[in-house]
């Protein structure tokens, strides 16, 4: 029997994934002055559930690594050693270098090793001092350079429990299905060395176990599929041979993980010789030149970075799944129920219908609506998760940059439990780190200039989330220096992008940070100014039909207030009509609609008409040119039109009429058909008819003379 | 005591015989020097089976005896071989 494991790869990432989330947030609740046992056993519960996963998929660069991991944090754990900052530090840079191998592997392709290897010395040097982690560091080396040999076979030591044969756990089945899946066939040799006297021996008992050696390239995982069943019942090792049937690298490391994996119970682990103990070490030659060719690849004082995903094609990130809660299931399923029974009311009462039962009709389809906008509900809340995921990264990379930038900071997290979309949420994720990074990179003052103007000494940044109408509203807020207005107009002035003589209010002043490529800090540093300035975040956070504004006061702190839709499959849109074609605004783009008039109408560059709206210039996009829908020439002086929001700048689009408002599900083009500029996609209307759904921002790019919709510009005039 | 014992594994060489068949072997121990095993009708055998063939072969070879094979079917040479107990059980087949 063979059951194709990688179908559960996705499944192990997610878990190990959330595994490694929970080693962070607990690590960075454990201190060395007064060290929880609780915290130190859900971390090792959390390291021994990624290692057994990982060696049971065969993932042994993953289970070899968390293993010296685990083996630490055992012996903390046991209490044979005090726990230390640096080992806090390591493991909090092991947990960096599991994500960046595991993200790799969830892409399918090779994680890197080089900082996995450089952390297993220093976690070596920690568990048996620096004597014999230099010399693990030369096996290690010989062990990479034999690794560098092509695998010809394996050799698996398999000892069964006694009570496998009851069980039905046939040896010799199994072995004939690894026969059949061994590219060259297998060799078994039995060792009867445990086989008591014939008087003593209970012949249900299993008292032999084998030496078998798998000849010919195979994976580990296909080896272990044969033994999946028994997996929990026996001691079982992998050891890749090369061609000279010479060790390449042990498994000894994932021994029985499989079956460690399932016992969740803290058993402390068999002291596990060094990878290298069961590798034939090449010629000492080779292991230097290894060593020097390892060594060197990062500092040891290297930053814990977690790896960005590189961009190669994504493998497993395409099959992204969602855990729901029962709950949501079973509220679905009454729902369905409720609709099945509706429907069935409705199909007996079509049977033999006359006028005198409308009104039965009407009732069966009031009722009708109803289970359908409360399945749309439930399905909608299926896809909702708490924030706490998109929040959870913040306490460490708060922590980090703290000390990177010798600044003390409090974090506190409001809201955690607020819920929206998981697409929504993954979106969001990286606007809000880059927010978090400016707050505290710009935001906060330094702690001696904090005690100079009498504040605390440690700054606060909190991240607060909260619904408010059909959004969920996401603050995240310092109380720091607050935005330095006169730099910034400074800067603005600088740069062009306001005219030298503008008067503009502290609020339009604060909008500028969003402006494409503004950045006053004085120097470029690590944390952020990296070229990714607020008007990628303002992007990004647009893309997700959401808004980002600031509040500022000077010496108090600033206040990013996101407002994002809880969800982006459906949208409320203001529906309008411009050449008897129905379009689609959504409806948080609109500031108001109006009556064009004549006589505030202008033209710059000879071709863009501007229309003057109070004190600013807004240009006029007219729908029906843009999808050539009307001969130019036709004037639409007196029309509707439709003033709207986006890249934080007004554009007026020229409409022929305001038709209703309605929540519309979003079908996208892209999908069904192309990407369409200035369209973001589509969806059906109640009576069939398809109307397209219009993207602000991208039909803004369609105007030009973009100057004019900035405050002060006199351009237009 | 005798100067050789038959044991007559029957059709099934497997764990639900092999307490059966440890009592009868104890049983030839006691009574014989050389023990002669009939196998040539065993139509199903597992690992408890050969298990106790070859704790049976340590024993008569301990103390100084001989197990030898009367008839030995296909199945019991093709299960000794896949569980690397062919040697030990004198059931190797001589090369080509």
């Amino acid at each position: 029997m063979s059951i194709d494991l990688s179908q559960f790869h996705q499944v192990f990432f997610e878990e190990s994934f959330e595994g490694l989330d929970v080693m962070e947030s607990e690590l960075l609740e454990l201190s060395p002055d007064s060290v929880d046992d609780e915290t130190v056993n859900t971390i090792f519960r959390a390291a021994h559930s990624i290692k057994g996963g990982a060696g049971t998929f065969g993932f042994m660069q993953i289970s070899e690594f968390t293993h010296e991991v685990e083996t630490l944090l055992d012996e903390i754990r046991a209490g044979q050693r005090a726990l230390e900052q640096l080992h806090v530090d390591l493991f909090l840079q092991s947990v960096d270098c599991l994500r960046a191998m595991m993200t790799a592997l969830n892409e399918g392709s090779e994680p890197e090793t080089a900082r996995a290897d450089e952390l297993k010395l220093q976690l070596k040097a920690i568990l048996h001092g620096e004597a014999e982690a230099a010399e693990g560091d030369s096996n290690d080396a010989s062990e990479a350079t034999t690794g560098g040999s092509e695998r010809a076979g394996w050799k698996v030591r398999f000892i069964p429990d006694a009570d496998v044969l009851r069980t039905g756990n046939e040896p010799f089945r199994m072995f004939r299905e690894l026969e059949g899946v061994a590219p060259n066939g297998i060799k078994v040799m039995v060792n009867e060395s445990e086989l008591p006297e014939f008087a003593n021996l209970n012949p249900e008992e299993c008292r032999l176990s084998w030496t078998i050696t798998v000849m010919g390239d195979i994976e580990q995982s296909d080896i272990q599929t044969v033994f999946e069943w028994v997996e929990d019942d026996c001691d079982i090792d992998y050891i890749a041979l090369d061609a000279d049937g010479q060790a390449l690298e042990s498994g000894a490391e994932a021994k029985a993980d499989a079956a460690e994996a399932s016992a969740e119970a803290a058993v402390a682990p068999e002291p596990v010789a060094a990878p290298a103990a069961v590798a034939e070490p090449a010629n000492s030659e080779a292991a230097q030149s290894e060593s020097v060719k390892v060594e060197p690849a990062k500092p040891a004082a290297a930053k814990a970075e977690p790896a960005k995903a590189k961009a190669k094609p994504n493998r497993g990130g395409d099959q992204s799944s969602i855990r729901v809660s029962i709950d949501k299931v079973d509220s679905l399923i009454n729902m369905v129920g409720e609709l099945v029974i509706t429907q069935s009311m409705l199909g007996q009462l079509g049977q033999d219908f006359d006028i005198s039962r409308m009104g039965r009709l009407l009732e069966g389809l009031s009722q009708l609506e109803q289970n359908t906008r409360e399945l749309q509900e439930s399905v909608m809340k299926i896809r909702m998760m708490p924030i706490s995921f998109a929040f959870s990264r913040f306490p460490r990379l708060v922590r980090d940059l703290g000390n990177q930038l010798g600044k003390k900071v409090n974090l506190v997290m409001q809201g955690e439990n607020t819920e929206l979309d998981k697409t929504v949420m993954e979106k969001i994720g990286d606007p809000l780190v880059h927010l978090v990074r400016n707050s505290l990179d710009h935001g906060l003052e330094t702690t001696a200039k904090r005690i100079e103007t009498g504040k605390d000494e440690s700054g606060t940044i909190t991240l607060n989330a909260f619904h408010q109408g059909g959004n969920i509203v996401i603050e995240v807020k310092d109380d720091g220096a607050g935005l330095n207005e006169e730099r910034i107009l400074n800067k603005a002035i600088e740069r062009g992008l306001v005219a030298a003589n503008a008067n503009l209010t502290p609020e339009e002043i604060h909008q500028l940070i969003f402006l494409p490529g503004f950045s006053t800090a004085d120097q470029v540093s690590d944390i952020s100014g990296r070229g990714v300035g607020m008007d990628v975040v303002r992007r990004n956070i647009n893309e997700l039909n959401g808004t980002i504004e600031v509040k500022s006061q000077k010496g108090t702190g600033s206040t990013f207030v996101i407002r994002l839709p809880l969800t982006l499959a459906i949208l409320d849109g203001q529906l309008v009509e411009v050449c008897n074609q129905t379009y689609i605004f959504p409806l948080v783009s609109i500031v108001e609609s109006i009556q064009l008039q004549k006589q505030t109408l202008n033209n710059i560059s000879g071709s863009q008409p501007v229309m003057k709206l109070r004190d600013e210039y807004i240009p006029i996009i007219r729908l029906d040119q843009v999808f050539n829908l009307r001969p130019l020439e036709e004037e639409v002086e007196e029309a509707m039109l439709v003033v709207v929001e986006g890249d934080n700048e007004k554009i007026g689009i020229v409409v022929d009429d305001l038709l209703g408002q309605q929540q519309v599900v979003i079908k996208s083009l892209e999908q069904n058909y192309q990407r369409v500029s200035g369209v973001s996609g589509a969806t059906i209307l109640g009576d069939g008819t398809v109307a397209l759904i219009i993207d602000i921002s991208g039909i803004g790019k369609k105007v030009d003379g973009r100057a004019a919709a900035i405050p002060g510009s006199e351009q237009a005039a | 005591m005798s100067q050789s014992v038959s044991i007559d594994c029957g059709a099934r060489l497997s764990i639900e015989r092999v307490e059966a068949l440890h009592q009868e072997m104890e049983q030839a121990l006691r009574d014989a020097r050389d023990i002669e095993l009939k196998a040539d009708e065993v139509q199903y055998c597992d690992t408890a089976g050969l298990q106790l063939i070859l704790a049976l072969f340590r024993a008569v070879e301990s103390a100084g005896h001989s197990v030898s094979w009367s008839g030995v079917s296909e199945v019991v040479s093709d299960t000794a071989s896949i569980l690397g107990m062919s040697d030990a059980l004198t059931l190797a087949q001589p090369a080509a």
